[in-house]
């Protein structure tokens, strides 16, 4: 055991391995006790240092450097096939607008014509027009007409082109012939006449009763 | 970058590993962390401004990285505790007892942080002090103080180990 007025010394030279003072060294030679205990304290340092080298002055696995190289190539070619995330963004969005076109251009072809200027009749040439301001009927009737020369063209850009195989192409085609074929029956079956049966609009008698207008009198007129 | 990296990596590689198994003594896990480490400085590389703290750079990433092996290490307290014994017995050739052994690595883990990786960086061959100080970016002093207070620390808690094996 240290003695304690040279405790505090002989521990701080065991840990730091420095030179002790004259002083201390004086005591050391003529106390036993201290000696021991000081030996001991050199002794532990010594094995906590050894034992810590050893730890860390491993030799390094062969195996270490390859793995890295491996795994760094791996990495490169991961990063050669990587996107980003806005490019999955971007690509999602350009989806999305096709996508969008197309089902409203389905929509656009699939609305029926509004009834076109072929199902009106043309004013006489001789009648005279209602209105030669450009809001008459004429006018409207030329609009529209305009409007109704581009509706098929409309209606045939319009239908969608569907990838459709072979098998299902002769398929669809068999059903279209079927269908047109029932509709072709059903309209042989209806009779002519309930087609042509059209009431003429009637108009009721109107009594019309005389009026009778009295002559005015003198002084009656504001 | 890659004449370069494949230089930095072959210098430096055995640091790295020599630091995890400092920390982990065990080499399996401290290859692990090692090769760990290595990626992680390549894929960061480009970052580093100043090239030459590249050990300190790398000395860092492997300790934190086998700190954290460490821990997820220790929740196995079991398996961790059984391991520790066999393995001592194998790496200590006798010289000194398993309980030694054992003790002085609970004291090892119980170190802060910055003694430990002191303590290990001077315990490490070839590395002076000055080395330390310049590796870690602290001033010698700084080295020196944390490295005593962590050997005194050591010493505390494992000097009731010593005197009885030397005894036997």
């Amino acid at each position: 055991m240290l003695c304690e007025s040279y405790r505090e010394t002989l521990n701080e030279a065991a840990l730091s391995d420095e030179q002790l003072p004259a002083e201390v060294q004086a005591h050391l030679a003529s106390c036993a006790s201290c000696r021991e205990s000081f030996s001991d304290e050199k002794a532990l340092f010594g094995l906590l240092e050894a034992e810590v080298r050893m730890r860390i002055n491993a030799e390094m696995p062969a195996s270490l450097l390859p793995r890295v190289r491996h795994e760094i190539a791996a990495l490169a070619a991961a990063r050669t096939w990587r996107v980003p995330v806005p490019a999955y963004i971007a690509s999602g969005l350009a989806v999305g607008a096709i996508a969008l076109s197309f089902a409203v251009r389905t929509k656009v072809s699939s609305v029926k014509p509004e009834p076109s200027a072929h199902n009106i009749s043309l004013p006489a040439p001789n009648e005279p027009s209602v209105s030669q301001t450009g809001e008459g009927p004429l006018e409207m009737l030329v609009a529209t007409s305009k409007r109704s020369h581009k509706q098929p063209q409309v209606a045939l850009r319009a239908e969608p082109k569907v990838l459709v195989s072979a098998e299902e192409q002769v398929g669809l085609q068999r059903y279209t012939a079927s269908l047109r074929s029932m509709a072709a029956e059903r309209a042989a079956n209806v009779e002519p006449e309930a087609l042509l049966e059209i009431k003429h609009l009637e108009i009721a008698g109107v009594d019309l009763k005389g009026l009778s207008i009295d002559p005015l009198q003198s002084g009656d007129s504001d | 970058m890659c004449r370069e990296w494949e230089t930095l990596l072959g210098e430096n590689a055995p640091l790295a590993f020599r630091v995890a198994r400092g920390v982990l003594r065990n080499d399996a896990d401290a290859e692990d962390v090692a090769q760990e480490t290595l990626l992680r400085a390549y894929q960061r590389f480009e970052r580093l401004r100043d090239r030459t703290r590249f050990r300190s750079w790398l000395v860092r990433i492997s300790f934190r990285l086998a700190l954290d092996r460490l821990r997820a290490v220790k929740r196995r307290q079991q398996r961790e505790a059984q391991w520790v014994f066999e393995n001592a017995r194998t790496e200590s050739g006798g010289a000194t007892g398993s309980e030694f052994q054992y003790h002085l690595q609970r004291a090892l883990d119980e170190l802060p942080e910055k003694q430990r990786l002191v303590l290990l960086l001077a315990a490490m061959d070839g590395h002076t002090l000055e080395e330390v100080s310049v590796l870690l970016g602290v001033p010698l002093g700084t080295v020196k103080s944390r490295l005593f207070f962590a050997k005194r620390e050591l010493a505390e808690k494992l000097r009731c180990f010593v005197n009885p094996i030397e005894k036997r």
